[in-house]
């Protein structure tokens, strides 16, 4: 298999006043093209900040994190925007939709970057994007009158929309109640198999990692690795 | 299209906060603009008050040096010298040196310059040759004293006369002077004993066309009644400049200014050069007093000065207190609403949005927000500009002249002056530049606004501002 994400002794810093916190301590990890991994860890063991690393939306304190090849760390801003607008998509644990907008406008906002052009075309990828997700008939709603597991069908949409290879999800189970969540995770290992995506999943939820090819966990900013 | 779809809902979602901030906007913009309104009114209702003063197209008015009662002289200035005192025939009237008996109505009629020193004829001319000027042109302007001798004593009277360069009628007081009967100078009345009357003053000294009236001891010929601008203390009559020369006198010595004015009207060939030009008489005559219409306001006192005053400095200062406030409201709510969308930002830019993409975004909320508060502020303005037209109270300009007359009394000389006080009406107007002005401020507080609210987006990264709230 390909190597999508290589990292090589990847930690992150940060300093709080005097005191200085290592989020990621020398992670080592290897992600497959199409593999889904999730990783684990109590709060506040480094999860986040890994799948931040591996989003670009953070710079490792030293390490490199490579995706397709490219060295995150040393890209410039305009290059990292890039990639997050075009390879990588985002589901956050609170959805994190723009509440002004609606669900068809929200999910159409992950192609302005894109630049795509055509009104139509663009109304085209969203229609299909969200009935993907079994929302075609809430493309109009704003996110206050969907229910939280409507909104992340949403987020999802949005992520999936501009066709990533690699998708990082954020406890996206996180607000869910059990049935919900079951119906979410359902729903994303069913696009992950028919798209071919990469998933990262990050939850410390067992029953969800249990469904992951691989699972790693986090403690202390160390990164385990389980088969 | 996403752009305004985007700044629309974000606008309805605070609308409150964007109408309050509007609303800043609108009275600091509301209250510059009245102020602005209200500063053209008493700025037009100076410039109508001037104007009559010496004529609409002049830019600078050189004179004589206008002389005291202390510096009199023959041929040295100086008005109407009266006294009275007992002769060898008893009691008798001094007017200028020449002594008449008291008996009982007799009319002492002089036609002096009372105010100015006389400059040469001559000069005009050459002012005329100075390289910044378009045209100059020379007057007279005198006043006529007639004093009745009676047995119930009574003041003397006088009115204003003005030799008028015929040849000129584009510079000069008369310029702006409008024929409301009978006809205007023609170049064929200049050594002609024919006047040219104030309206007001020919109807409160029943003086109609094609009568007469005595003016330094000759009867002239009235040919038309004038009206001219109440904002000024303009002449009482007009008649040719070479008259004026012919009759008038200087001094008490009564010396003659046949080859004299005392007033020379210049025009500038540019209001830009109006300094230049002041310069250059300065040098070539450096004894007269050159007044331009800066220095001519000063000579203006009343309510109308007040009003001036007022505008100028207490509502100048309040607008930008006010536009300062404004734009400080306006900053600090952009700027906390930005600090509550740190988590909608750091998701954008987490699905690649640049952050010059999001900058615009708030910026033209921002400016929407500056545009509405601009067309608030404008309809305020107006509304202000009307409160004040419905219920400002006319304001008042006073003039002060000499009258000339130096007064030999047995409790020492006076030299009594006259005050001209008339009404203006203030009507303050909202004019184009005023308008853009404003617009530009209400959109420049609301581009403020966006400027610090863009800085604060500048410095959001994206894993923090999902972290903060996520």
């Amino acid at each position: 298999m390909t190597p999508v994400y290589e990292l090589t002794g990847v930690s992150k810093v940060y300093r709080a006043g005097a005191r200085t916190v290592e989020a990621v301590a020398d992670v080592n990890l290897t992600v497959d093209d199409g593999e889904w991994i999730a990783v684990r860890g109590r709060t506040g063991h480094g999860k986040s900040t890994l799948l931040n690393l591996l989003g670009g939306l953070d710079r490792p304190s030293s390490g490199r994190v490579q995706l397709d090849g490219a060295d995150l760390g040393r890209l410039s801003d305009a290059e990292l925007t890039r990639v997050r607008a075009t390879a990588i998509g985002f589901i956050f644990q609170t959805f994190n939709l723009v509440p002004t907008l609606s669900a068809a406008e929200n999910v159409e906002a992950a192609l302005i970057p894109l630049r795509v052009a055509g009104a139509a075309q663009r109304r085209r990828r969203v229609a299909a994007a969200l009935d993907s997700v079994g929302l075609a008939d809430r493309a109009g709603h704003l996110p206050s009158e969907l229910s939280g597991g409507q909104q992340q069908r949403v987020a999802i949409a949005r992520a999936l929309i501009k066709e990533p290879k690699v998708l990082l999800a954020d406890e996206p189970t996180g607000n869910l109640d059990e049935e919900t969540r079951d119906e979410i995770i359902a729903l994303m290992e069913k696009l992950w198999r028919e798209r071919g995506l990469t998933l990262v999943l990050v939850s410390h939820d067992a029953a969800i990692a249990r469904r992951a090819q691989r699972t790693a966990v986090m403690s202390r900013g160390h990164l385990a690795l389980r088969s | 299209m996403f752009f305004f779809i985007y700044l629309a809902r974000e606008l309805r979602r605070r609308l409150r906060q964007a109408i309050f901030i509007a609303l800043g906007l609108a009275i600091g913009v509301g209250l510059v603009l009245t102020v602005t309104a209200a500063a053209a009114g008493v700025k037009n209702a100076q410039a109508d008050v001037l104007k009559g003063l010496y004529g609409v197209g002049t830019d600078v008015t050189v004179s004589g040096a206008a002389p005291s009662a202390g510096t009199q002289g023959p041929g040295a200035g100086g008005g109407t010298k009266v006294s009275l005192g007992m002769g060898p025939g008893g009691a008798q009237m001094c007017v200028n040196g020449k002594c008449r008996a008291l008996k009982n109505g007799y009319t002492i009629d002089n036609l002096g310059s009372p105010s100015y020193s006389p400059i040469s004829a001559a000069a005009v001319a050459k002012i005329a040759t100075l390289h910044d000027v378009t045209a100059a042109a020379g007057g007279m302007l005198l006043t006529d004293n007639q004093t009745t001798i009676s047995s119930n004593p009574s003041p003397p009277t006088s009115f204003t006369v003005d030799g008028a360069d015929i040849g000129q009628p584009k510079l000069g007081p008369l310029s702006q002077a409008a024929v409301s009967s009978g006809r205007a100078f023609t170049e064929s009345d200049a050594d002609k004993n024919v006047a040219l009357v104030d309206k007001g003053y020919a109807a409160s000294n029943d003086l109609k066309v094609g009568g007469t009236m005595k003016i330094g001891g000759t009867k002239f010929t009235i040919i038309g009644l004038i009206a001219q601008s109440e904002g000024s203390n303009p002449p009482d009559v007009y008649i040719p400049l070479a008259r004026a020369q012919a009759l008038a006198e200087q001094g008490p010595a009564g010396g003659s200014l046949k080859s004299d004015v005392n007033t020379i009207y210049v025009t500038a060939a540019s209001a830009s050069d109006i300094s230049t030009v002041q310069q250059e008489i300065a040098k070539l005559l450096p004894k007269a007093q050159i007044t331009t219409p800066s220095s001519l306001a000063n000579q203006v006192t009343g309510s109308l000065t007040s009003a001036a005053k007022l505008a100028n400095d207490l509502g100048k200062w309040l607008s930008i207190l006010v536009l300062i406030a404004a734009f400080a409201v306006a900053v600090l709510l952009t700027m906390a609403a930005v600090a509550r969308r740190v988590r909608e930002f750091g998701t954008l830019k987490a699905l690649g949005w640049r952050g010059r993409r999001i900058i615009a975004q708030v910026m033209g909320e921002s400016l929407a927000v500056g545009i509405l508060g601009a067309a608030l502020g404008v309809g305020l303005g107006f509304a202000g500009a009307a409160v004040i037209n419905a219920i400002a109270p006319s304001l008042s300009a006073t003039l002060t002249q000499a009258t000339g007359l130096h007064m030999m009394t047995p409790n020492g000389a006076i030299s009594p002056t006259t005050s001209h006080t008339v009404s203006v009406p203030l009507s303050a107007s909202v004019g184009g530049a005023a308008l853009g002005a404003a617009v530009g401020l209400a959109l420049l507080g609301g581009l403020l606004a966006g400027a610090f609210a863009s800085w604060r987006i500048g410095r959001l990264r994206p894993a923090d501002a999902i972290a903060k709230v996520g």
